[in-house]
């Protein structure tokens, strides 16, 4: 399978879990990095509420902030079970980006993976005239 | 196709392959495989995160990798690195998330004839009392002093709550607790994360198996460790669970920063290091170490529960049982051990991601039953073939800091794997080979199916024929729960 017109694609990996996200702004890039998470983290219980938050991610480059915000879902989804569905950053000042982010409650789905961590492996996030990309390899 | 890497493999003999230093590599890998093995480990990048490993600050003799190697992320699966304790450093990624994920072999007086008819119930019964599968839940809820107490004193914990026996503990690596353990470096959040995770066997590559002992190869060896042929075995494969995953999670965030502040030139940044005399190193080594005692703590309460579990499923009294851990040993890991290098006994942090310690007969650090010996080096294989106990030997040139393989290695992606296992059903194709089997997660048996793992006869063949570790005696499963 191709990127091509794809939010995220799983690639091959003989251990862990490589993703290849694509995104037109680095919000988008984001957010889809955060689809190819919830995939293998669990599934969204739909009757729910929303809630939403206000945080704060750190980083001095792109690969930083990426790694960052996701390490934080996965901390959130195993302590409190919420997948995130929706984030809108507000700014960027100082390496460190303002967020509000929209989550509901989640369980584990048949198809879920232990997500361990969230690593820098290979991680260069590549900004050209469609975007942002990035291969990503979740420890699992 | 044009060799487009860096380096160039060069065969050393029939089991070994060098990177020769070149660049700025600091010291050259070397690969321990055959023929037959090489074309899967160059198929994927592992060759290439043992040249990155390469170049880290202060790594003396070889970065090493043994023949289950496969690719991780940073440091090769199956990689082996030791660092100077002056200009070295340490790397959660050369430990990994599961920190102190490991294994433990316990022998038993039952015979294969007595349990094969009941293994069916005894899987079932292990899979409802034991929790597993993803993010399982339900261990012993911990409240913050347990946790570090835990922390603290690793398998002692659970003996001290009457799960197991102080003799299990000689039976142990480092007697089950890394006493520089540091409470002051768990983080709230790894609290959080570790807090109900204690007494639960996790999902993946994660099982709990009875097996039995097929073959002997070593008969004095053998002997001397209980090890008769038809006798029952359990083996169990865990880790620190949520709670090392945490642990390695913040202070890899920590060490990225680090090694932009110490302009330390990384290839990779998952192989995110600090120098072993800073304070963010010592920090991690302590909570390393007190994930490490968790997870020694965890394979002990798994096993009492299993013990439990077979008792009162066979109907047998604890005597008629005779359960006695043989040993248990951990796959990821940073230690600081002694080793010879050039000829001079030096201090060194050993990082083995995937590999397990090796130490020979005589060696201080083991116990009195295992001097004459060596140390148990228990190599799980697949669920479908074989598993295999080795003996840690006396070798004229160690090259992996008394280390050897810690099972087969995967040789096929989870979704390669699940590519060519689609419409077939594992479990069955499990029981016509007299294994009986059950999975928490829908997709483990699939992705877990024998052959995604390379073949644990060659792997061990070559360990053995390379003197890194010499075969005692092969086991056969009948009976797993996977993850």
């Amino acid at each position: 399978m191709e990127l091509k017109d794809k939010e995220w694609i799983i690639l091959d990996h003989p251990a862990d879990v490589m993703v290849e996200i694509h995104g037109k702004t680095f919000e988008e890039f984001c957010q889809n990095a955060i689809k190819a998470l919830n995939h293998f983290l669990g599934r969204v219980l739909s009757d729910k509420k929303e809630s939403t938050q206000k945080i704060e991610i750190e980083g001095t480059c792109p690969e930083e902030l990426l790694v960052n915000l996701l390490r934080e879902l996965v901390y959130k989804f195993y302590t409190s079970y919420c997948l995130v569905t929706k984030i809108k950053m507000r700014s960027l000042k100082n390496n460190k980006v303002r967020m509000e982010i929209v989550s509901r409650s989640a369980t584990v789905g048949s198809d879920s993976i232990e997500v361990k961590g969230v690593t820098y492996h290979g991680l260069s996030v590549q900004e050209n005239e469609s975007g942002y990309h990035a291969r990503l390899v979740f420890d699992v | 196709m044009k060799n487009t890497k860096p380096y160039k493999l060069k065969q050393l003999d029939e089991n070994r392959w060098i990177i020769p230093k070149s660049g700025k590599m600091r010291v050259p890998g070397l690969i321990f495989a055959n023929k037959k093995l090489l074309p899967d480990i160059e198929k994927d990048s592992s060759p290439d995160q043992v040249f990155n490993v390469a170049h880290l600050p202060g790594i003396v003799g070889y970065a090493a990798a043994l023949p289950d190697m496969h690719w991780g992320y940073g440091f090769p699966i199956g990689g082996v690195a030791a660092f100077d304790m002056e200009d070295g450093i340490v790397s959660p990624g050369g430990v990994g998330y599961d920190i102190n994920c490991g294994v433990r072999l316990a022998t038993t007086g039952l015979t294969r004839d007595f349990v094969k008819n009941q293994i069916s119930s005894l899987i079932d019964s292990f899979y409802a009392s034991i929790p597993s599968g993803l993010g399982s839940r339900g261990g012993i809820l911990l409240k913050k002093n347990d946790l570090f107490d835990v922390a603290r004193l690793g398998a002692a914990w659970a003996i001290k709550k009457g799960m197991g026996d102080e003799s299990d503990l000689e039976r142990i690596e480092d007697h089950g607790t890394l006493d520089w353990a540091d409470i002051k470096c768990i983080s709230d959040r790894a609290y959080e994360r570790g807090k109900d995770q204690l007494g639960t066997l996790g999902s993946g590559n994660h099982f709990i198996e009875i097996g039995y002992i097929e073959k002997i190869f070593d008969e004095s060896v053998a002997d001397q460790w209980g090890l008769r042929q038809g006798l029952v075995t359990l083996m169990i494969h865990s880790g620190s669970r949520g709670f090392g995953y945490q642990i390695c999670d913040e202070f890899l965030a920590r060490m990225v920063k680090n090694v932009t502040q110490q302009k330390i030139e990384l290839l990779d940044r998952q192989l995110a290091c600090a120098y072993l005399k800073s304070d963010v190193a010592r920090e991690y080594l302590g909570a390393m170490a007190a994930a490490a005692n968790f997870a020694f703590a965890n394979r002990q309460i798994l096993m009492n529960l299993a013990r439990i579990s077979m008792e009162n499923t066979l109907r047998i009294s604890p005597r008629e049982l005779r359960m006695k851990l043989l040993y248990d040993v951990s796959h990821n890991i940073a230690k600081m051990e002694r080793h010879d290098i050039d000829g001079i006994s030096r201090m060194l942090c050993v990082h083995r991601k995937g590999a397990t310690r090796a130490l020979p007969p005589g060696h201080a650090l083991l116990p009195g039953l295992f001097k004459n010996t060596g140390q148990p080096v228990l190599i799980p294989g697949d669920m479908g073939r074989a598993s295999y106990v080795m003996s840690g030997i006396k070798r004229e040139l160690d090259q992996t800091f008394a280390s050897a393989c810690h099972g087969a290695g995967r040789v096929l992606s989870r979704n390669e794997a699940l590519r060519k296992t689609k419409g077939r059903a594992i479990e069955r194709e499990l029981q016509d080979r007299d294994i009986y089997s059950r999975a928490a997660g829908r997709k483990t048996m699939r992705e877990e199916f024998p052959e995604a793992y390379k073949n644990i006869e060659e792997v061990v063949d070559i360990v053995h024929d390379a003197g890194l570790a010499k075969k005692v005696v092969r086991i056969k499963p009948i009976g797993v729960v996977k993850g």
